[in-house]
Parts: C-alpha cells; structure tokens; sequence
C-alpha cells in the first residue's frame, strides 16, 4: 500500500469529500491564531516601551503607551477565546459526522464488512480513530500554517527593528527546519518501532491474560509471568536505546530557542553597555521587544512538535479505516425482486468470475464449493453487502450458521425494535415449532434471554428463522444454517425451512446432504469461478 | 506505590524553572545594563544566563529520558502485580476488557510524567515567584500574591471537575462498550431492521456524550489558563495604570510586569494538564476492581480402580449422571450441544462446581482441581509464542524429542522448528491444527485423565481421523473422556464406554 496520497490528501479525498465547512473552519482558526500573535508583538512593543518609561525616564506609564499596550493584549486575550470556542464546537461538529459517515457505511455493507473484524476492532476504529483524524485536522494542520506564517512576520518585524538581530536569525533560522528534519526522520521511524514495541508488549500482556485457564491448567503461570518480566525489561533497554535518539529532535528545538534567547540578551545587554559596536544603536525598549519576540519564531514550530503524535495517530487512522468514511450518494433502489442473470466479473479479493447466472423469481438454488472458495462472498454480493451489483436484492433475510439470539427478551429478538403485534409473534413460533418452548419460560415473550440463552443450538436456529419469517422477504439467504447442528437437528430445520419458505427465492449453501428434488438450481463455486 | 522517580521530577522542575529564570533574568539584565550603574559586573550575568540555558537543554532532555525510562518500567511492574493477582484466577470479561486492562497501565504509569511533573513544577514556580516578589519588595507584588490564590483556586476547581467528568466519561464508555458488542455481534440481523427503518439503524451505540465530556475537561483546561491569562492582562493594566513612582529607575521593576506578561507559558502545561487527574484515577480504579473469581484449589488423590458418579449434576445439565468410568480407555459423552456436556466436563476437572457426588475406588473426593487431570477445551488457545513454548508452557525440562513424538502423535510432524513463532505475524495455524495442538500440548503435561471437549467439531476427514488416531493412542494407558455430538465409527467401535446425555 503506497504512502501517498499525503494524509490531508486523504482527507480531502476520502473524509471531507464535498464538505467545504471543515476547510473554512481550518482558515478561520489559522487566521485567528495568527492575528493573535500579530496583536502580542504590538503588545510586546508597548510593553516594552513602558518598562522604557519605568527605568529609563522614571516615569509612569504614558496614557498613549498604555492605551495601546492594554487594546493589543486585550485582543490577543479575545482572539484566544474565539479561537478555543471555535476549536470546539468544529471539533465536536466534524466527530459528529465522521460518525454519522461511519455509521452509513455499517449500514451499507452490514455483515460482510463486520466479520472480517473483531468486535474490539471496530470499538477501537471508532472510539481512537475518529477522535485521531478530527484532533489531527483541528491541530496540527491549524499548527502547520501558523508555524509558517507567524514567524516570517516576526521575522520581517525584527528586520525593522534591529538588522544584526535580524539576520542572524534569518541565517540560523533554515538550519533549525533542516536539523530537525534529519534528525525528525530518523526519530520518526524510532518512534515508530517504539510504538510497535509498545504495541507488541501490550498485545502480549493480552494474550497471556486471556489464556488465563490454560496456564491454571498446565500450572504455567509462574514461568510466563517472568516471560512477561523479562520481556518488560529487555523492551526498555531496547526502547531506551531507540528513544535516546528521538528525543535528539525535540532537543533541538529546545536549544535552539534557548540558545537565541540568551545569546540574544547577552547581545543586546553588551550593545547597551557599548561593550559591542556592530554599528547600530539600540535602547532598552528595542531589545526588550526584541527579546519577548525572537522566541516566537521557535515557540510556535515547538507546538508544532507537541502535536507530532496527532500525525502519528492519523496516519494509523487512515491505514485502519481507509475508504469508510467517504461519503457516497448511493441511491438505493427498492425494486422488488423478479430475476437477475450476470455474467464476468463479480467481485475482487476475493476474485470471483462467472460465464453466466441466471436467478428467477421463485427459483431454489443449491449453492455448492469448498469452505474458503467464497459461497459467503457471492451471497454478499447478490445482497447488496458488498459492492457490485447495480441491482442487488434489497429485500432479503440472511441466516447464518451461528444463530444471533441477543440478550434481551424473546419478544425483543423477534422484532428487533419494530412493530409487530403479538398474534403475529405466535403465528410464526408456531410455526417453527417454538410455542411450546416459550410456554415453558418463566415470563413467556417476555423472558431476557440473558448472557447465556437457555436454548439448544437447533432451538436457537429455529428462533433466528422466526424472526426472519416475521419480515416475509422475498428472497431468502441461507450460509450453511445447519453446519454446527447434529444430523437429526439438521433434518429437522432443514425440513422446516423448505416447509415455509416454499414460495421464496432461496440460495442454500450446505455441505450436509439436502434433497435433490428442492432445488431446480445448482450452482457451483471453485477456483474463483460460479459456474451454474 | 513503587517508589516515586524523584530525580525525573527534579529534573522537570529544574528545566521549567530555568526556562522562567532565563527569561526574567535576561530581562533584568537588559534593564540593569541600560541603567549602566557604576561597578556593574556585567560578566557574571551574562555566564549565568548562558548556564541557565545549558541547564534548561540539560535537564530537558534528562527528563525525557528519564521519564521514560521510568513509563516503561512502571508499566511493566504494573502489569506484573496485576498478572500475579490473577493467577489460579479467571476473569469474567467481555472482549476488549483485558485489552483495556493493557491500555489503563501504560496511562496509569505515565501520570507522573503526565500530571506530577507539571503540576510539581507551577507549584515550585509559583511558590518561587511569590516569595522573591515579596523579599524584594518589587512593585506588583501584591498582584502576583492574587494571581497565585487564582491559580490555586483555579487547579483545585479543574481537579475536581476533571474528577467527576472522569467518573462520568468512563460510564459512557462502559456502556457504550457493552451496546456496540451487542451491535457488531448482531451485524448479520442489520438487514432486518434497516430494511424496516430506511436503511437507517433503530439504536445504534453513540459516542457523542464520551466525546463531549472528553472534550469538557480538555477545554475546561484551556478555559481555565484562559481566565488567568485575563486576569494577568488585568494585573498588568493595573500595575502599569496606578504606579507613579514605586521601582522606577530600578532594574528590578521588571520582575512583575514580565511574570505576569509570560503567565501562559510557564502556567500553560500545568493548568492544562491539572484535570487530567481524572483520567488516572479511573485507570486506577479500574486496575483495582476484582473482575476475578478464584478457581478452586488443587486437591489430590487418584482413582486406583473405577471412577463413580452419583447423580452428578454440573450447572447447565438438566439432571443428574450416574455413571461408573474406568480408569483408562476411551469414554464418549455422547449428547448434542446445550445438554451440558462441557458442564460436566469442566465439573469433572474441578474447575467449576458441581452437586452430587464423585467417588475413586468408593471412597467421596473433595471437589476441587485435580492434579493429572487436564480439561482440553473446545477452542484451542494459541499462545503467541514460540511452538516450544506454546507445547510446554510451564517450561518444564523437555528434550526435543519428546516434543516431536508428541506432534508426530496428533500428525503434526510438519511443525519442525520448535523455535518458530505462532500467532501474529508467525505461522498461523488452522482450526483443526490448533486442535491438535493443544492436544499435543496435553499429552506433554503427562495427565492420567484427560477430559476432551467436542474435538471433532469443525473439522474435516482428515482432521478428524488424526486426532481420533491420536486420542486413541493416549487412551492406551489413561482415562481419555470426549465429549461429543457427532460420533465417528472408528471411535464408536473402539470406545471403552459409551454414554449417552
């Protein structure tokens, strides 16, 4: 996977696509942060002229001097405010729709993009992945700008004021990005095996955590927790070794700025005393302000520094979620199903090519091919789940081989949040044969199920069927529904299935024996290709 | 608490307190040689000023150093105790749970890094500022005495907020943790009610209330160096607007102006940073919650002759077994999934409880876990670790020969190289590999009982032919009981006994 399009390339490419308010937001925060440091060096400059009054003239400060020094810190107090205020609500108004936007994409490709995935993954893309784009949008690229703008203005304002300041900060000033960016790259890439370090450290922590009852078992806990020891330690000689390095690069900085404020003072205290002579004269409000605003030049591109994890993380974003938050204005059609025939190419990774398919109305399909050969995957693709097809099938009911029974009621499995009376719940229990069984709970429908459902496997199976005979899809999606259930469940639900979903379109994949005269379809999938 | 990183947080106060006396005593020197008073040592402020600068490089990056340095030793010692607690314990957790467990010790090791460094150094600062403000009698000195009761009043309210937002933010968290697990695990009824609801989700988890009060206590932060910011914008319009004539003249006038001017930078980390201690203390707590139920403890004693069960009942078995087992051979569970048969199984292995009774030669046993007795379960654990490690967890001496047979046995000769890493970024095995694993595994732990739990599920022809080959081999000399549902016909012929649930 190449690293460019650059992140902010990204960004506008496949986050932002459309949406003009992020980037005017970006504009309005850079401009305000760069006003405010326009206002603090004019507040530098009365500031210093006063101090100019107090020791040099033994005066009070004059009304004319005060007046500006106070009007300019005042803006640069309100330019702050409205610069937080700002950061803040875009912030929160950007997570919002980078959710909204992963939330769709959840909606579109549903199952086929959520199994490919743990649980905790899609928790982590969306509880630190979002978060890492929008503070990496709002932060550092706000920083990038200023970092730029605000010290060739101090730059330009310290020319004016003192030429021998002036250029030797122009003459040091390229050396400091040049420094850093060697020294940057090198710590970059340390930083990075530091992380996967970390990372691996974390994981193994993890790992023997949650084989607790194997260790109990063998009686391995004692030998792995000196694993875990010696692997803590033997980390940190090794991060200690790559770290020592990385932080050559926020060192830099660091003497860079301090250096140039003390040699700039020691300067101008010299040049006061007329111990130096380089030509110019200065007096104490000059090198005061000049004093209060060299730093500028190397404080901002430190901020800069402090927001380098922002890019870090970003760029772990963008690798973990790619393409999920585009925005596409998908129109879906709601066509009711009557026949599909394709032909060509189906899908890539995994490939998957037919010389022809037909499916019609009212068709049973026997969906046949090695476990891994992409059943799953064909099926996702009619559905609609993932990309494809022009006209998927909208209106369908999936059942897989491991039934989803959720922990709350009976009724609440059944209707998922939706309306449906309860007459039409019994109807459809009856019919897969589970009235008895929810005659027997303690609260009938009302029952949670719990933790740990009290059904058997082919119970729960025959739940999952009821709450899909409730939705009387035309078209129904069967992956291997009785793959985990033994030879007597399996005949049983299968004789169900073919029992209610007698008028529907069905597409059955099952490695166990079905009755040939059910279906007036095959198809076959082997080697990356459905043959009918 | 291991012992505090004294010289780490010395260094952080050394570098933030040169970084502010750099500063002012560049300013006071440019003052002080304006003035140019008569007998001014001119070359002693200037060498301090360049050591105050070398000081600040020095102890920065000695801090960082050393700061992280301490992170990840304390991480390490912190997972250590927590993993030492845990042992002969199980964990009743949810995924990411111990995965949360990782995260919460790094961040509870970086909170001196994190919080006691700067909030260590505004005190020193501010303690400093204030007492040589008032020894030297400086114009403005009562100002930065209220600017200090602002910054204390201040950081003791963003504590306190931070505290409660913390507390509030790790709920919705909680919460949101247990909705979007139900969510994700439910992705394959999504269909149903988006159909219903216009292709938009009914429930759907939302992060938006742990964002916003993430963002809260950040922008608290801010909010709160802002107000100080306004008041030494204040302070300075005062103490420039009402003095007529105290310190004119005088170098030493510049103190106050120049504190108050550079507030945000050296009260910037620590105002910013003071609400944080929320976050720590709910990694704290949640380090310290015992989410941990003991297994029972290792009993001894083994069967000589027959192993009886009287109307043995584990939890999820809808009644009492009775039954009389050898003390080798192979005996089949035989019952279809949901009848308990894992249930008895772990009961059988002493590590969960059961009523009824368990008798060796006719003689009750105590409950508990059995010592060669290993309850192989039904999804296989890989370690990520080496294929030796992974065999011989407890690293107990083992030649490598022992290893190989032990493979050879489940057919798993094709694992030569007992150094190779399994797991993430090594080999990864298959299902039916991974079974026989840790099959494999439990012959090398030499038990006299082995309890299988459903080894053929999930497994092709030919993995279930090895590990029937394989189990029958061990059942030689041991007890090897399998719980299954389905039933090969090898087994069926080979099988000692046969027990239907």
């Amino acid at each position: 996977m190449s690293r460019s399009p650059s992140l902010s390339g990204w960004f506008q490419q496949s986050v932002a696509t459309g949406d003009a308010a992020s980037r005017g937001a970006l504009v309005a925060l850079i401009f305000l942060q760069v006003f405010r440091d326009i206002a603090l060096i004019a507040a530098y400059w009365g500031f210093s002229a006063i101090i100019g009054q107090w020791v040099m003239e033994e005066s009070p400060a004059s009304t004319s001097t005060l007046v500006l020094t106070l009007v300019s810190l005042l803006l640069v107090w309100v330019s702050q405010g409205l610069s937080l205020f700002l950061n803040h609500r875009f912030r929160l108004g950007l997570l919002a729709q980078l959710q909204s936007r992963l939330l769709l994409t959840f909606s579109r490709q549903q199952h086929a993009l959520v199994r490919q995935h743990s649980a905790f993954h899609w928790q982590t893309l969306w509880q630190m992945h979002l978060p890492a784009v929008v503070n990496w949008h709002f932060d550092y690229r706000v920083q990038q700008m200023v970092a730029v703008v605000v010290p060739l203005i101090a730059l330009v304002a310290i020319f004016t004021v003192n030429l021998v300041v002036g250029a030797s900060l122009l003459i040091t000033l390229p050396i400091v990005p040049l420094f850093m960016v060697l020294v940057g790259k090198g710590a970059a890439a340390q930083h990075r095996k530091h992380f996967i370090a970390l990372e691996r450290l974390g994981r193994l922590f993890v790992d023997r955590v949650s084989a607790l009852p194997l260790l109990a078992s063998f009686r391995a806990h004692d030998a792995q927790r000196e694993l875990l020891d010696t692997a803590g330690n033997s980390l940190r000689e090794r991060t200690m070794k790559v770290v020592s390095i990385a932080f050559l690069s926020t060192t830099v900085l660091d003497f860079f700025s301090t250096l140039a404020v003390a040699l700039i003072a020691v300067y101008i205290g010299f040049t006061l005393l007329g111990e130096f002579d380089l030509g110019e004269s200065i007096n104490l409000q000059q090198g005061l302000w000049l004093l209060l605003t060299a730093p500028l030049l190397l404080s901002e591109m430190k901020k800069l520094g402090q927001f380098y994890h922002q890019k870090a993380q970003a760029e772990s974003a963008r690798e973990a979620m790619g393409d999920m938050l585009k925005n596409d204005d998908l129109v879906v059609n709601h066509a009711v199903f009557s026949s599909l025939s394709l032909s060509g190419e189906l899908t890539t990774a995994p490939d998957l090519r037919t010389e022809q398919l037909n499916l019609e109305s009212g068709d049973w399909v026997r969906l046949g091919g090695e476990s891994g050969a992409g059943k799953t995957v064909l099926m996702e693709l009619l559905s609609g789940q993932r990309p494809g097809l022009e006209a998927p099938v909208t209106h369908y009911a999936l059942l897989t081989q491991s039934p989803v029974i959720l922990p709350f009621s009976v009724r609440e499995n059944l209707t998922l949040g939706g309306d449906f009376t309860d007459d039409v719940l019994g109807q459809v229990l009856a019919e897969v044969e589970l009235n008895g069984w929810v005659a027997s709970l303690p609260q009938g429908l009302d029952t949670p199920m719990g933790e740990h459902p009290p059904l058997s496997g082919g119970q729960a199976q025959r739940l999952a069927i009821a709450r899909l005979l409730l939705r009387k899809a035309p078209v129904w999606f069967l992956d291997e529904p009785t793959a985990h259930l033994p030879q007597a469940q399996h005949d049983a639900i299968s004789e169900l299935i073919h029992r209610t979903c007698g008028d529907a379109t069905v597409i059955w994949a099952s490695h166990k024996p079905l009755p040939d005269a059910w279906f007036n379809r095959s198809w076959q999938v082997a080697n990356g290709v459905v043959s009918q | 608490m291991r012992n505090i990183p004294f010289i780490s947080l010395l260094l952080a106060i050394l570098y933030t307190t040169s970084g502010l006396l750099i500063l002012i005593f560049s300013s006071w020197f440019l003052a002080a040689c304006a003035l140019m008073p008569v007998n001014f040592n001119y070359m002693l402020p200037a060498v301090i000023i360049r050591a105050l600068a070398l000081t600040r490089i020095g102890a920065g990056y000695g801090h960082m150093w050393l700061a992280h340095h301490d992170l990840l030793g304390r991480t390490t010692w912190l997972r250590s105790e927590l993993f030492n607690r845990l042992r002969d314990h199980i964990l009743l957790e949810k995924a990411g749970d111990v995965e949360k467990l990782a995260a919460q010790t790094e961040m509870l090791s970086s909170v001196w890094v994190g919080w006691v460094a700067h909030q260590a150094s505004a005190v020193v600062l501010v303690l400093l500022s204030v007492s040589v403000v008032t020894y030297l009698t400086l114009p403005g000195a009562a100002l930065m005495w209220i600017m200090a009761g602002l910054w204390l009043v201040i950081s003791l309210w963003l504590v306190y907020f931070g505290l409660n937002k913390a507390a509030s933010q790790a709920k919705d968290e909680q919460a949101f943790r247990y909705q979007s697990e139900h969510f994700f695990a439910a992705s394959s009824l999504w269909h149903l009610q988006l159909n219903e609801n216009n292709q938009q989700f009914r429930n759907a988890p939302q992060l938006s209330s742990v964002w916003q009060k993430q963002q809260a206590v950040e922008s608290a932060g801010q909010w709160g160096l802002w107000l100080i910011h306004g008041a030494a914008i204040a302070a300075i319009g005062a103490l420039f607007w009402s003095n007529q004539q105290d310190g004119f003249g005088d170098a030493t006038a510049i103190i106050v102006p120049m504190l108050l001017l550079s507030i945000t930078d050296w009260l910037g980390r620590p105002v910013g940073t003071v609400a944080h201690l929320g976050k720590y203390r709910q990694a704290a707590q949640a380090l310290k919650r015992d989410d941990a139920a003991p297994l029972p403890p290792m009993v001894q004693g083994s069967p000589g002759r027959a192993i009886e069960l009287q109307d043995f009942q584990a939890q999820t078995m809808p009644h009492g077994m009775s039954a009389t087992l050898p003390v080798s051979g192979l005996v089949v569970l035989l019952g279809a999934s949901g009848c308990g048969k894992s249930s008895l199984m772990k009961a059988l292995a002493g590590l969960v409880p059961a009523q009824g009774e368990l008798l060796f030669d006719d003689n009750t046993v105590a409950a508990g876990r059995r010592e060669g007795w290993v309850y192989v379960e039904q999804s296989p654990c890989i370690l990520e670790a080496t294929l030796k490690m992974n065999l011989n967890p407890a690293e107990k001496p083992m030649t490598p020969e022992v290893m190989t047979q032990a493979l050879a046995q489940f057919g798993l000769e094709s694992l030569t190289n007992p150094d190779e890493w399994l797991g993430q970024g090594g080999r990864r095995l298959s299902g039916g590999e991974s079974r026989r694993l840790s099959m494999a595994r439990a012959l090398l732990a030499e038990p006299d009982v082995w309890l299988v739990d459903e080894p053929f599920e999930g497994l092709d022809e030919r993995n279930q032919q090895l590990v029937e080959a394989g189990l029958l081999q061990a059942a030689g000399g041991n007890l090897v009981i399998v719980a299954t549902h389905v039933l090969p016909a090898e087994l069926a012929d080979r099988a000692a006994q046969i027990i239907e649930m």
